[in-house]
């Protein structure tokens, strides 16, 4: 038992410490809640540094035979459980800030935040598709009545529910999936499912249905075209420190359940062909993202809007390597193979601390009254309050993958193994920088405002707010950012340790 | 019966409660659309189980699925009652503001 | 260890420095901005004793290659292929980086602390130290990576370094433009490092130097360029660095921009452009000494250019007035004497030109910032407005004179035994380059070189130093008029005062260096002990006859004899005050010297000239095609396109539903249908098909053409591989490989129609010598078999006019490979378990057949012509 919180303590330390902030704000006035947020933050970091702690020890003894078939405690897990951790540390000390400013704090906010961090690390860890599920749905909860925090606000209201609508609806489809492909082969445990399919003892047509739905549904999580309709508006209308939140946690925990369904269960040279499986699938799928994430964030004026639709483009970034990866392994090429998932994974991280930086930078810039959603309120913001300026901008030249960010070593890696895979997947690649080339417009768009265009004499000028664990969570992103931009090679390292154990 | 017959039940209610989500207004209506499809997948799952009874996977999952449900089902009646309370209505179609 | 701890600190305290400095420096006070650039140069200067004793440990319990290594993290990884080679920052220090790096530090230090003195009234003092720091930390990240890459920082740095401080007072327009010109001709100059670098890695796969100079036998095979051969990658990789090295280290043709540098304040042109930065040029060839020693070609060019820039830089100085100038072509010169020994193969001599050059040209450049610091001279110092300098400033006075004994070469001072070492390296060239006459004209021009560096250098010491001050006290009534004659056109502050501690005691200190330092390097003819040559030579590829006997004594005699000539005349014309130059040269020699031998103008003229032009016809094309054509329209039309999808964007929830419904159905239908992709691999007569698999998938195969299946539907034949015979042909082709390995396929009309190959096909002299007409060959078929009709084309080995030909035969034709080819056809149909079908067919042509019998073809003929011709592929 003791073995068992121990190989899953950051699962353990992020229950412990909703449980404790929810005890906390039960038995506490209203105005002390600035402590809630520093214990959520100390939670998650606390469940990152289990989780690096459990990385160094290396423990690969096999797990107890309850828990086995759910819940794996491999490295994968474990980077990712540190991604999230720290991104929910981040997140925590973001929402710390702007609640605060915006005077809408009570404590149901981190109880609710450490409960989704907790379903989207019980889906890192996940090998069942119960867990994946149960994991799912937690998460998809908690993010749900986050999205609808400000509840005097029609905006967010409105995109939490159409969140919950849609969410529940490709939940339903997801489900469907699942149920069809236990039906084809008999198991629920991912590995179980991958040789029953190997075997061909599966049925075919139903394991075809099951890994079609399920692949629709988990693209509705992620915000993949054609399913990302739900995302622009669910973006805006929350509240920015629940969309960063949104951006990252739940984008990595989807991937990464994506990656572990797709790379495990569905490994089976007849479902992941390249040529006649899910691949090509999600090489569409990753096109349509591109085109058209890019394309509409070109013609937006809200800042968040934006960053909605240049998350959907990401998207179609990372699925880029989940075809390379789906090639390598078709062509039995395991060192490409686990190259395409480390760059995904990197990816992922690079992706998360850039998002950070930039609604780090969106919430900085705002305060109570006046808060910086569009263009219009970003004009001349970098003279006027160069800090914040310098921070937007790292942020939006990481979003775009300038060196020497983190964006682009997430990039410079992800194409370069999609490169590695041969001649087949070169238009692909070509097509992902065009696109991303694309990008660099509205990126750069955020940073000419800033600093050469000026706002109207009258209109009324937002006033940064102030607030200590602003700077701490806006400086940790930019460590990040820069960290994994100048020095990845540890990073590499670990995130190539986590794709072998795969 | 044969799995043929509920797996054909499961799939029609399954696009029955496709189908009044996509098409009714009222938010409450898709509400319970959604717990259809979810009871129709439940029926697939314990449908699947009998027919492969070496355990009781599908079973529990059915029972896994009726809780996320009723969690599901509480969290979207607060944001009704959150929406409602707002725009004076459970017409889905009032919730049009955020838009290109 | 130690030394091991201490050795990245090098690096980074002086970096640590300048950022500091940097950030804060216009907010602290000048004695923190001093205690932070001083301590952090002083503590690296102190690291770098530390490791250079752990060198001497090294080497003294018998390691040759004594080095002491640090790694600081992983920067990134090259991924070629499989393989995956790191690039690390690391550092390393052997018996070549530890004496640069204890100069840079060490003469670093001194000019820092020279610097208090000098720039301590300007308002940007902060600013000039960061820079300074900036600098040395680049310089020692250059000195101790142990990468190319690490390396190419660093130089990179310099160069950047130095444009700040050339252009330190930037609010002057020429000094700005000087600092620009460094930058950009260093930029020349960095094209060709990027090549070297480029070609060293192809070369020999490793970008560390170490592994470099261990796999060095790599660079022997020749580098083709288009199927030519240019040289071996030695050669090459040598050229192109030798250009980043020219454009560095001012040689020939890319020296234009240190005489222009004097912009910038004396501590920078001590420091940059004679101790530090342009002996970069001469470190990396040190560095790659195995690398150049491949390549006798290379080793012919960098010691003929080096000679060459040694002799002109010189003859520009004999009539120069400006005492910075003087000295700048000096150093100029100098560095050519440096490449000409690298050149000649004497790797050890160069270095330690380097090495005795630090010193005495820092103390020189030092020296004539103490005159101009003393006399209130802005910019540069007129010598014919000074004179007597000994008297008002004596400490000045005696380093100078040191400096200038050193640097002309007399015996018992440093110059002479490093000049010395030169000139018998020069002398032992041949060894290398196997060319004696370059031997021959590099020694003639270092030894006049040498004689007109002795001249000039004492012509700037007597006219500075002896005699009168001329500028002292011209007008008496001006100077009771007010006393403001100190910045006036005529001359310069008739009271000059001494220097302060701060530069004297550098001066000193570097004076006394220049004496000293020539003693490590003994000559071995005279059989007295040589510490340098020992202590390089694990690190420097070793050239045979070292030790040459009779050269050493002429090298020796003649470079006595330069140095007593030079002295003796300059002594004669211009001691005790006499021959002060009158007004600068008007005409003849006097004025091509003067100005350089024109060089700078021909660049203005023919290179910036041809720049500008290409300049202001780009921005024309860009004004009126790019942004228009490339830039509005495709602009509108993204636009356009991004508010569509957009458009779609309702605000609506059904909207979404409905699109997520249609989506899954498009996966739906994805999954739901049979996706065969049939590919065929040719081997001969043999072609494997393949179709892909997919769960459920069943495989129905129509290998031989005839329109029905040949089995039955089976789960497992996925592949299927079949010899093709002539019966199942179902076109024909003459398949074309040209010069230059270029193919074309020309495909035959199966209906008997001729076909005319077309020149651009055939080789250039497609002819038969006999022909009269210009007529191509041309192919058609008939009953059957294919039938070529020569007309003019050469077609060894085959008789006849016209030809009868098999499918897979091979001839040459009209001077090309022709092959005759068929194609063959497959279709194949897949169910999968949904029951949908889909089939594909594919067609393949054999390019590498082999000849079947033609008698079948018969019945090709029989075949209805429709169906010939509802070919698809």
């Amino acid at each position: 038992m003791l073995d068992l919180i121990i190989r899953f303590s950051p699962l353990v330390l992020v229950l412990v410490g909703a449980a404790a902030v929810m005890l906390a704000d039960a038995f506490s006035d209203k105005g002390q809640s600035n402590d809630l947020s520093t214990v959520t933050f100390w939670a998650f970091v606390g469940a990152s540094g289990g989780a690096i702690g459990l990385w160094v020890q290396g423990d690969t003894m096999a797990l107890h035979p309850l828990v086995a078939p759910f819940l794996a405690a491999d490295p994968m897990a474990l980077l990712l459980d540190a991604v999230i951790a720290g991104a929910g540390a981040i997140t925590a000390l973001l929402a710390g800030a702007y609640l605060r400013e915006h005077q809408m704090e009570r404590g149901e906010y981190y109880v609710v935040m450490l409960l989704a961090a907790f379903g989207a690390m019980v889906l890192v860890h996940s090998t069942h598709l119960l867990s994946v599920f149960v994991g799912l749905e937690t998460m998809s909860l908690g993010v749900y009545s986050l999205a609808a925090f400000r509840r005097t606000s029609p905006r967010s209201v409105e995109g939490a529910m159409k969140y919950f609508l849609l969410g529940s609806f490709a939940a339903a489809l997801l489900l469907f999936g699942m149920a069809l492909l236990y039906g084809a082969t008999g198991e629920m445990e991912l590995a179980a499912i991958a040789t029953a399919l190997v075997e061909g003892s599966a049925h075919n047509t139903l394991a075809l249905l099951g890994t079609a739905l399920i692949t629709a549904g988990l693209a509705f999580k992620v915000g993949a075209v054609p399913f990302h309709m739900w995302s622009p508006d669910v973006y805006e209308g929350a509240a920015t420190s629940v969309t960063a939140f949104m951006a990252v946690v739940v984008k990595v925990a989807a991937f990464t359940v994506w990656v572990r369904i797709a790379v495990v269960a569905l490994s089976a040279a007849n479902l992941a062909d390249p040529f006649s499986g899910w691949p090509p699938l999600v090489m569409g799928l990753a096109v349509a993202s591109m085109l058209v994430g890019n394309l509409s964030a070109l013609v937006q004026t809200n800042v968040k809007r934006m960053l909605a639709y240049s998350s959907i483009a990401h998207a179609g970034y990372i699925m880029v390597g989940f075809v390379a990866y789906a090639h390598s392994a078709a062509g039995g090429d395991e060192g490409a193979g686990d190259q395409a998932l480390s760059a995904m994974l990197l990816y992922l991280a690079s992706y998360a601390a850039s998002s950070l930086l930039v609604f780090g930078s969106l919430i900085w810039a705002g305060s109570k009254g006046k808060e910086v959603v569009s263009y219009e309120d970003l004009k001349g913001l970098g003279r006027r309050h160069p800090w914040i300026g310098v921070a937007m901008m790292v942020g939006a030249l990481s979003l775009m993958g300038f060196p020497p960010t983190a964006g682009f070593i997430g990039k410079y890696y992800l194409f370069q193994s999609a490169v590695n895979v041969g001649d087949g997947l070169i238009p692909l690649v070509i097509f992902a920088v065009l696109a991303s080339a694309v990008g660099a417009f509205y990126y750069l768009k955020l940073i000419v405002v800033m600093y050469m265009e000026d706002q109207e004499q009258e209109a009324a000028q937002a006033v940064p707010m102030r607030s200590v664990h602003l700077w701490a969570a806006i400086g940790l992103a930019a460590y990040f950012v820069f960290r994994i931009g100048i020095a990845p090679g540890n990073y590499m390292e670990i995130a190539i340790g986590a794709a072998r154990a795969l | 019966m044969g799995i043929g017959e509920y797996l054909a039940l499961g799939s029609i209610l399954f696009g029955i409660g496709a189908t009044g989500f996509l098409t009714r207004r009222n938010v409450l209506i898709q509400l319970m659309s959604i717990e259809i499809m979810l009871n129709a997948v439940n029926v697939v799952f314990v449908a699947f189980n009998r027919f492969m009874p070496s355990n009781h996977m599908g079973q529990v999952f059915a029972f896994f699925v009726i809780a996320v449900a009723a969690a599901e089902a509480a969290v979207g009646l607060a944001i009704v009652i959150a929406f409602f309370r707002l725009k004076k209505t459970v017409v889905t179609d009032a919730g049009d503001s955020l838009r290109n | 260890m130690l030394a091991q701890a201490t050795l990245p600190w090098i690096v980074l305290l002086p970096l640590a420095g300048a950022l500091i400095n940097g950030v804060t420096g216009r907010f602290t006070s000048k004695k923190v901005v001093t205690a932070v650039a001083l301590g952090s140069v002083s503590l690296a200067f102190l690291f770098a004793g530390i490791n250079f004793m752990e060198l001497v440990t090294q080497k003294g319990a018998g390691v040759a290659d004594a080095r002491v290594e640090a790694e600081l993290y992983e920067w990134f990884s090259l991924h070629i292929g499989q393989r995956a080679i790191p690039v690390r920052i690391a550092f390393v220090i052997d018996s070549l980086s530890g004496i640069m790096a204890l100069v840079v530090t060490g003469i670093g230090l001194l000019i820092h602390i020279y610097s208090l003195g000098y720039m301590k009234e300007d308002p940007g003092f902060a600013r000039f130290l960061t820079y300074l720091n900036l600098f040395t930390a680049s310089m020692l990240i250059l000195i101790l990576g142990s990468s190319f890459p690490v390396l190419f920082v660093g130089w990179e740095g310099v160069g950047l370094c130095s444009y700040l401080l050339i252009g330190f007072w930037y609010k002057t327009p020429e000094y700005a433009a000087a600092g620009r010109k460094a930058f950009v001709v260093n930029r020349i100059g960095d094209f060709g490092v990027i090549f070297g670098m480029l070609a060293l890695w192809v070369g020999t796969q490793s970008m560390e130097f170490q592994g470099i100079n261990e796999s060095v036998d790599m660079l022997t095979r020749p580098f083709m360029l288009g199927g030519v051969e240019v040289g071996s990658y030695a050669t090459v990789a040598a050229f192109f660095l030798f250009l980043g090295c020219a454009g560095k280290s001012a040689q020939l043709p890319l020296y234009v921009w240190l005489p222009d540098a004097m912009a910038g304040p004396t501590p920078v042109s001590a420091l940059i452009h004679a101790a530090t930065m342009v002996t970069a040029g001469v470190y990396l060839c040190c560095r790659l000494s195995g690398v150049f020693v491949l390549s006798p070609t290379a080793m012919a060019t960098v010691a003929v250019v080096g000679a060459l820039t040694a002799l002109l830089a010189a003859s520009v100085a004999l009539v120069q007035n400006q005492m910075k100038k003087i000295l700048a072509y000096s150093t100029v010169s100098q560095l050519g004497f440096m490449f000409a020994a690298v050149g000649s193969g004497a790797f050890a001599a160069g270095f330690f030109h380097v090495f005795t050059h630090a010193f005495f040209k820092a103390c020189l450049f030092l020296g004539a910032g103490a005159v101009m610091h003393a006399v209130h001279a802005h910019g540069d110092a007129d010598v014919r407005k000074l004179g007597g300098m000994s008297k008002h400033l004596p400490t000045v006075r005696w380093t100078f004179l040191v400096s200038c004994l050193a640097i002309a070469g007399v015996p018992l001072f440093s110059g002479f035994f490093s000049k010395d070492e030169i000139l018998l390296g020069a002398l032992l060239g041949t060894h290398v380059h196997h060319m004696g006459w370059v031997t021959w004209f590099v020694f003639g021009s270092l030894v006049l070189a040498a004689t007109m560096t002795a001249f000039y250098m004492f012509r700037l010491y007597f006219l500075t130093f002896s005699g009168d001050y001329r500028s002292a006290a011209a007008n008496p009534e001006e100077e009771a008029e007010g006393g403001e004659s100190s910045h006036d056109a005529h001359g310069y502050d008739p009271h000059p005062h001494r220097p302060e501690p701060a530069i004297a005691w550098p001066l000193r200190i570097l004076g006394v260096g220049a004496v000293v330092v020539g003693y490590l390097g003994l000559p071995h003819a005279l059989h007295l002990p040589n510490l340098w040559g020992d202590w390089l030579h694990a690190t420097l590829a070793s050239v045979g006859g070292h030790h040459g006997g009779g050269e050493a004594w002429i090298a020796m005699a003649a470079g006595t004899v330069a140095m007593a000539v030079g002295i003796g005349v300059a002594w004669q014309r211009y001691a005790n005050g006499k021959g002060v130059p009158g007004a600068d040269p008007e005409k003849g020699v006097a004025r091509w010297m003067f100005d350089a031998w024109r060089i700078d103008a021909a660049y203005n003229r023919y290179v910036v000239g041809a720049m500008r032009q290409l300049g202001q016809f780009s921005a024309a094309v860009d004004r009126y095609f790019v942004d228009v054509i490339l830039t509005r329209v495709p602009a509108g039309i993204v636009r356009m396109v991004g508010h569509v999808t957009s458009r779609a964007q309702s605000g609506l929830v059904y909207t979404y539903g409905a699109l997520m419904v249609f989506g899954v159905f498009a996966v739906l239908v994805w999954f739901t249908s049979p996706h065969p992709s049939l590919e065929g691999v040719a081997e001969g007569n043999k072609v494997t098909w393949t179709a892909r698999p997919g769960a459920g998938y069943e495989y129905r195969w129509d290998a031989d053409g005839d329109g029905e299946y040949d089995g039955e539907w089976s789960r497992s034949q996925r592949s299927l591989t079949r010899t093709y015979g002539p019966e199942q042909f179902t076109s024909y082709a003459v398949h074309l490989i040209g010069p230059l390995k270029r193919e074309n396929t020309l495909r035959i009309p199966i209906d008997g129609a001729k076909k005319i190959v077309p020149l651009s096909m055939l080789s250039g002299d497609w002819r038969n010598p006999e022909a009269s007409t210009q007529r191509p060959p041309v192919i058609w078929v008939e009953k059957g078999t294919i039938v070529l009709r020569r007309n003019d084309a050469s077609t060894p080995g085959l008789g006849g006019e016209e030809v009868t030909l098999t499918p897979g035969q091979r001839i040459v034709l009209g001077g090309v490979e022709a092959r005759f080819i068929a194609q063959v056809k497959t279709k194949v149909e897949v169910r999968n378990g949904f029951g949908n079908l889909r089939s594909q067919t594919r067609s393949l042509w054999l390019k590498d057949m082999t000849p079947v019998k033609s008698h079948a073809f018969s019945n090709i003929e029989a075949k209805p012509l429709a169906q010939m011709g509802a070919h698809h592929e």
